[in-house]
């Protein structure tokens, strides 16, 4: 009565051999992850690969190997030193900056307010966080014009208060593109770092002022270092979709000035330049990428399984 | 180390607290203006305050071909969406959730960057594919899109639930007489339910709203996001506009706070996961 | 290292009843099971006869719980055979061997009703009403909770759990009932309450029961046999007053129970008795077949309840004299610890004792150890 050759084990009540376990695995957790892999990964191959090919006369791919498209990205185009796109590049990348600086400004009283209520209204509080977060992008975008336009109440109210001239709109233009782009990015904020505020140990805060430091020092070395998990991650939550972000610059800037998002768009569409556009596509795609691998790290620093509860 | 302080943290000084309610404020200001707006009688862009209150432009709406197509584009592809998510994201979170192994992290980023790119990037890539695969971008290029970035959502949540199901229960249905599949059906899916329904909700409410990736796998169809985008350069349908807003509002948002509310204070929150 | 009975032997009471040479429901052979970093079974031996109840005692991580749950299947074993009713298990999944767990914390389904989670496993195997039904409405009276019978798990208290996952798997009839530490998380009057009530229960229906706990109280009260375990291994298997009365070495005389330990060096020795030189001079022992060998340095156990206190010295062996140092009295008995030179000893008294009356801490007195109450030890 000799064992069986193969070695089974058992999990949770089941016997399966090792070939077994990993057979099952993969029949169920294949079909999702070769969908993605097919419909996402391999696209963003052929677009790596795009984009060290060349622009055919009509605005067909050309088989031809060549770095120019990134050399234009860096400012070297066909005709000498052209800062067009690094301009662009910077451009997507400080509006980016911006969004994430104004809302780290306005999240944190926000997440520090919200933890120092009492249980239920904490929960109301989060729950009215949400509540914009899950509304549609658009429509608040579109709010925001009609708010800031000519005719709109603030800016009616804003030359009432003297700080604009009179009938002159609050839209398009710079206010208004960060305005909505603190409105749409704001929650991304807040929730994680209000996640990290609620783990605070006081304590730590009250030795601090305890061994004499001033409110200002309290809150640089006793508070900062212990909400930085959660700062970081809501500030990579903002920073890398603010980089693609076009709609609402284009909704609220008037369209006039062309974004990372705008350039793509452009090179897939009307100029027919595909492996340009491919280039840009993957500048986006690296940022994207290292947003979420230094996210990854930071996650599991704090101890938090990666990925999960912040995306 | 006992504090002297409650244990949600000191109390706000006054200051704290306006800010943060006036960050609160900003944050709902569009939505109750166009809430608002929805009822009033003035046809253009409007002024302050409201000149009357009206329902005519709900039925002007309701009376919209377009309006109508579109409402039903959008709800038929996140239902196709949703179902899709729930199928993919239930068996891979099944096949993920029990052990710790060298690809995991590897995975659970593959699931996320669909949601995790630029609309662009995402649209781009999707349209590649289907140019590849030579299939017309249609409704089910919208739909098989969709798809693709709310299988994160479902995933993430069925993972949540998992971890917190103890082994016992698996082991003494198998104690008690079921095999694999007759416990995955009696006992571990009847768990999952509220985590199914929350990703479900989340994914529908996800593709309902979804913009720029629509916009690379549509083809001459208007789901309705891409509908309102097409209204943004039609000052005179303001009123109509408002209305189907609003709608998209209650719509998407309450059962997706409703999801949240549900799933707070377990370590799913519903919210978290966009 | 296999542990076999050791025929009794037995100073005085009768076995509890003896079950030898029932059929075989649990033959172990062999078992062994390794894990990353430790080895959790090591070639275990066991036999468990039909309709008894069998205890597997010992210290956390002594691989009782790993024993137990490979003979259910919901472990696998790295060497070994393991055979219910005769068939070798190995290769036969959990749901389909004749053997129903109770685990320690109850497993109970939360989303079915007790009576539907008692149902589950009549329902796996396709009983039709109405002879499910009769079952369930059975073994619901056997446990006494029928009038909970349409509520959820989340609404029962510890002990109403404990007993409905004990409904839940006598319903199926299986011919052993593997029971993981389903008392631990009882309060102590609860848990007297059911030790009596799984006792008759098991007596009542006849089935196998294969008992883990960590308290030796609770295996001594119920068990017909026990298998001290330490380490992956058994130190020692028999009927429960045989483990008492003879435990093979310090682990298990000081596991079941408390023991004076003497240690020193045999001087003579024959097949009948041997002569210790101990801390407290030479001690004379009886001698039984089966004990280890009577050579070198040996170690002599003895239970505190067999220390004699005497009223006077008089003649006699193994008497000498020592200091009390403490007296602690517990009702309708005292612990007396006692120096005697270099050798401490506690001896456990009734306070009705004429030689113990007024015994008082700083009094010397006399003590006796009777050489057929000196136990030798292994180790």
């Amino acid at each position: 009565m000799a064992p069986a050759q193969r070695t089974i084990e058992v999990r949770f009540g089941e016997q399966l051999t090792r070939g077994g376990q990993i057979a099952r695995s993969a029949f169920t957790s294949g079909p999702a992850i070769a969908w993605v892999t097919v419909l996402l990964l391999l696209p963003m191959v052929g677009i790596l690969v795009t984009s060290v090919l060349s622009r055919g006369p009509y605005g067909e791919i050309a088989p031809v190997l060549t770095t120019d498209n990134y050399k234009r990205l860096l400012g070297f185009g066909l005709l000498g030193f052209d800062p067009q796109y690094p301009i662009i590049i910077a451009r997507s990348l400080l509006l980016a900056a911006g969004t994430t600086v104004v809302c780290l400004l306005a999240g944190f009283p926000l997440a520090f307010f919200i933890s120092s209520l009492p249980g239920r209204a904490k929960q109301v509080a989060l729950t009215l966080v949400v509540i914009p977060f899950w509304t549609n992008l658009l429509i608040r975008t579109y709010a925001w014009q009609l708010l800031l336009g000519p005719d709109g109440w603030l800016a009616e109210a804003a030359s009432a208060l003297g700080l604009v001239d009179e009938g002159s709109p609050l839209y398009p233009g710079t206010f208004a593109v960060y305005l909505g782009m603190l409105c749409a990015y704001l929650p991304f904020l807040v929730l994680p770092l209000y996640t990290s505020v609620e783990k605070i140990d006081w304590a730590i805060a009250e030795a601090a002022s305890d061994l004499g430091a001033d409110g200002p020092r309290v809150f640089l070395h006793a508070i900062l270092p212990q909400v930085m998990p959660g700062m970081v991650a809501g500030m990579i939550l903002v920073f890398i979709p603010a980089t693609g972000q076009f709609v609402i610059p284009d909704l609220l800037g008037g369209a006039k000035t062309v974004m990372l998002g705008n350039a793509i768009q452009q090179q897939y569409g009307a100029s027919r330049d595909w492996p340009f556009g491919a280039a840009i596509t993957l500048v986006g795609m690296v940022v994207v990428l290292g947003g979420l691998l230094v996210q990854q790290r930071v996650a599991r620093k704090s101890g938090q399984p990666a990925g999960e509860g912040m995306l | 180390m006992r504090s002297s302080a409650p244990a949600d943290g000191p109390r706000a000084p006054w200051w704290l607290a306006a800010m943060a309610w006036g960050g609160l404020l900003f944050l709902h200001f569009p939505i109750a203006v166009v809430a608002l707006y929805a009822f009033n009688t003035e046809e253009s862009a409007f002024s302050f305050p409201p000149k009357g209150f009206t329902l005519r432009w709900f039925a002007a709406a309701a009376a919209r071909q377009d309006v109508l197509a579109a409402i039903g584009l959008s709800a038929r592809v996140a239902l196709l969406a949703t179902l899709g998510a729930l199928l993919l994201g239930t068996l891979a979170a099944l096949a993920l959730a029990r052990r710790p192994f060298p690809g995991k992290d590897a995975v659970t980023l593959v699931f996320i960057l669909p949601i995790a790119l630029p609309g662009i990037i995402t649209g781009i890539a999707l349209l590649s594919a289907f140019r590849l695969g030579e299939v017309t971008p249609g409704f089910w290029t919208i739909a098989i899109g969709h798809a693709t970035f709310c299988v994160v959502v479902v995933y993430n949540n069925v993972v949540a639930r998992l971890r917190r199901l103890p082994h016992s229960l698996v082991e003494a249905s198998m104690d008690l007489g079921a095999d694999t599949f007759q416990t995955f059906r009696r006992v571990v899916l009847p768990q999952l339910g509220t985590a199914l329904l929350a990703g479900g909700i989340l994914a529908f409410g996800l593709s309902f709203d979804e913009i720029i990736v629509t916009t690379f796998t549509a083809g001459h169809e208007k789901t309705l996001p891409l509908w309102l985008l097409n209204q943004l350069g039609r000052p005179r349908d303001v009123p109509v506009t408002n209305v189907v807003a609003l709608t998209v509002m209650l719509v998407t948002a309450a059962p997706i706070v409703a999801a949240w509310w549900l799933t707070r204070g377990t370590e799913d929150v519903a919210g978290a996961s966009k | 290292m296999s542990a076999t009975t050791t025929d009794p032997p037995a100073d005085r009471a009768e076995p509890r009843r003896s079950l030898a040479g029932a059929p075989l429901a649990i033959e172990v052979e062999g078992l062994t099971r390794r894990f990353a970093d430790y080895t959790a079974l090591d070639a275990v031996d066991v036999t468990i006869r039909e309709g008894e109840f069998f205890s597997l005692l010992g210290p956390s991580g002594c691989g009782k719980t790993t024993l137990l749950r490979i003979i259910g299947g919901l472990d696998h074993a790295d060497a070994g055979v393991v055979r219910i009713g005769g068939q070798d298990v190995r290769g036969i999944p959990a749901h389909k061997r004749p053997v129903n767990t109770v685990f320690q914390s109850y497993a109970l389904f939360p989303h079915l009703s007790v009576r539907d989670n008692v149902a589950f496993g009549l329902r796996m195997k396709r009983v039709p009403e109405p002879d499910r039904g009769r079952r369930v409405e059975r073994a619901l009276e056997l446990v006494q909770i029928g009038a909970l019978a349409g509520r959820k798990p989340a609404q029962l208290s510890g002990g109403q759990k404990q007993r409905v996952a004990l409904a839940r798997a006598l319903v199926n009839e299986p011919k052993v009932l593997l029971l993981d530490e389903p008392l631990g998380a009882l309060d102590l009057k609860l848990r007297k309450e059911l030790q009596v009530e799984l006792l008759s229960l098991q007596r009542r229906l006849g089935i196998t029961f294969v008992f883990v706990t960590h308290d030796q109280e609770e295996a001594l009260v119920m068990s017909d046999r026990v298998a001290v375990m330490r380490a992956g291994t058994i130190e020692q298997l028999g009927e429960v007053h045989q483990l008492y009365e003879r435990p093979r070495n310090r682990f298990v005389g000081q596991f079941l129970g408390s023991v004076n330990l003497l240690e020193g060096t045999v001087q003579a020795s024959s097949p009948e008795e041997l002569a210790l030189a101990s801390p407290v001079g030479t001690l004379r022992a009886v001698r039984r077949p089966g004990d280890p060998g009577a050579t070198g340095k040996l170690t002599l156990a003895i239970r505190p309840e067999k220390v004699r206190l005497l009223p006077d010295f008089g003649k006699g062996e193994n008497r000498f004299e020592c200091l009390v140092e403490q007296v602690i009295y517990t009702g309708n008995a005292s612990h007396y610890h006692l120096r005697c030179g270099q050798q401490r000893l506690t001896a456990e008294a009734m306070n009705d004792a004429p030689a113990v009356r007024g015994l008082q801490p700083g009094q010397r007195v006399a003590v006796e150890l009777p050489p057929a109450s000196l136990i030798v030890l292994e180790d």
